[in-house]
């Protein structure tokens, strides 16, 4: 179990991983929020001794997308609220906020691959182990999302 | 596009609301370490040596179960009272036939897996429920962790019927446990507040609880029929500045004067628009004693430099005729003539 210092520690370095992982896959920051703070509690509350730091992080990673789809998958979670009416983080750059709500509509199962990718910096197989899915799946889905925002964008 | 992205996504942070949340998670029971049977024993047999030789007297226990401090009995009433208080209000004789106005019954429950779950009493405001559960059951005192994981809010409000309401909030906390092991939790949930929709016009609800982890994995419903509050009237400005606003969201504006448009202000909470970001300040209301409560949480959206909505709600509901004003920043804004 973690100590408390360490759980702080991890929160302050890892908190907003968790939660840009959560609201890439519901859009919804709400949800990101329940679902990153269940992550977290897990974290506290988990006896699993971590052999280091890529171990906590990668751990963090899979528990946030576990909580994402078992979250998902409740009757009670197959309400969607419409873009519009879900508060957007708010950017100092203009551009930034523009392709914030492209990405944002994206799908989920092409948004959550390219924020493990990109941002995370996981390669394409790892990204399929997180994920479950084969590599291959993962490739494809990237070249879709990259092919859709470069749409968006030259629409814009 | 990679940097862009990049970019893009350094910004988009926790908010402090989460961030606070989860540093409290350490406050709250953990699975207990596995521990030789002996052990057990001998603090079981502890523990009741120290009861038997009349520990007992006001105030806290040795816990029942877990981390949750042993309470004695507490009600919603009592607690809107303390927040109240703590946030700047005279918990007079006056302001408690308020709050106890404001508090509505509920005392509906549900049983899955040998656990009930009672929703006892209520307070709404405009866009929030606060409720007040006590969760009891046989396996609860040696339970490894309880552990709600998922809350939904549904229903009507009453003046609407046929519109479903949008839950988008929740929060909870463990208060503790009374002497016979029931949880005594306090939940939170909120609706969006921009479908025009209002719990204080009366509402017919249904409370979903799900993954209630202690024997097994059960789903409880519970409903609740909310009254129209007595009191619904709100003091409104098309237009007022506040001065001494510094910028929220990393706009980089100074701190000066905003317009707030559409200012809104019940006994419950209060809503305001501004066209120049996001107002990085404290809300206060302002009585006719002289008191300023400060706000109990307050939620924003919006764009940086851009328009943004400030929704929030007080600690505890105010009497309507003793609010003269709101203070923004700097700024004490008038709501009466």
């Amino acid at each position: 179990m973690l100590t408390e210092r360490q759980f702080t520690d991890a929160a302050e370095r890892y908190l907003d991983m968790v939660y840009r992982i959560a609201l890439n896959w519901f859009r919804n920051p709400a949800d990101a929020e329940d679902a990153a703070q269940n992550a977290m509690l897990r974290l506290w509350r988990t006896d699993t001794d971590f052999q280091g730091e890529d171990h906590l992080r990668h751990w963090l990673v899979r528990v946030a997308l576990n909580e994402c789809k078992r979250m998902s998958q409740h009757p009670w979670r197959k309400r969607t609220v419409p873009l519009d009416q879900c508060p957007e983080p708010v950017f100092s750059d203009p551009a930034r906020q523009t392709l914030f709500q492209e990405v944002m509509d994206l799908p989920a199962k092409y948004r959550v691959p390219l924020y493990l990718y990109y941002y995370e910096g996981y390669k394409v197989d790892e990204v399929g182990e997180l994920l479950g899915l084969n590599p291959s799946t993962v490739q494809t889905r990237l070249a879709r999302a990259r092919a859709r925002l470069k749409i968006q964008l030259e629409e814009v | 596009m990679k940097a862009s992205y990049q970019e893009m996504f350094d910004e988009v942070r926790a908010p402090e609301s989460l961030r606070e949340a989860v540093l409290a998670a350490t406050k709250l029971e953990r699975r207990p370490r596995k521990r030789a049977l002996w052990l057990l024993a001998a603090a079981v047999l502890a523990a009741a040596l120290v009861g038997a030789a009349g520990a007992d007297s006001e105030g806290l226990r040795e816990p029942l179960r877990g981390d949750l401090p042993v309470i004695p009995p507490v009600t919603l009433e009592e607690k809107l009272g303390r927040q109240w208080e703590e946030s700047g209000g005279i918990l007079d004789e006056e302001q408690r036939k308020v709050i106890a106005q404001a508090v509505q019954k509920v005392q509906t429950e549900d049983t899955q897996d040998g656990v009930t779950v009672t929703v006892d009493t209520v307070y709404a405001s405009e866009f929030y429920l606060e409720l007040l559960l006590y969760i009891r059951g046989e396996n609860l005192s040696n339970s490894s962790y309880l552990n709600l994981e998922s809350y939904e809010l549904s229903g009507s409000v009453s003046s609407a019927p046929d519109r479903e309401i949008s839950h988008i909030y929740t929060g909870s906390a463990d208060l503790g446990v009374l002497e016979d092991g029931t949880v005594v939790r306090t939940l939170c949930l909120g609706i969006s507040s921009k479908e025009g929709l209002s719990l204080l016009d009366g509402a017919e609800l249904e409370l979903g609880l799900g993954r209630l982890k202690t024997s097994g994995d059960g789903e409880w419903v519970l409903p609740i029929s909310l009254a129209p509050a007595a009191d619904r009237g709100a003091l409104t400005l098309e237009e007022a500045a506040a001065m001494g606003c510094p910028s929220a969201d990393g706009g980089g504006r100074e701190a000066g004067a905003i317009t707030l448009r559409d200012v809104r202000v019940t006994s419950t909470g209060f809503q305001f628009r501004s066209d120049q970001g996001c107002p990085g300040t404290e809300v206060y209301l302002c009585l006719s004693n002289g008191t300023k409560i400060k706000h109990g949480s307050t939620s924003e959206s919006g764009k940086s430099g851009g328009s943004c909505e400030v929704e929030g709600r007080w600690p505890a509901p105010a009497e309507f005729s003793q609010i003269e004003a709101l203070r923004v920043g700097d700024t004490v804004i008038p709501l009466r003539p």
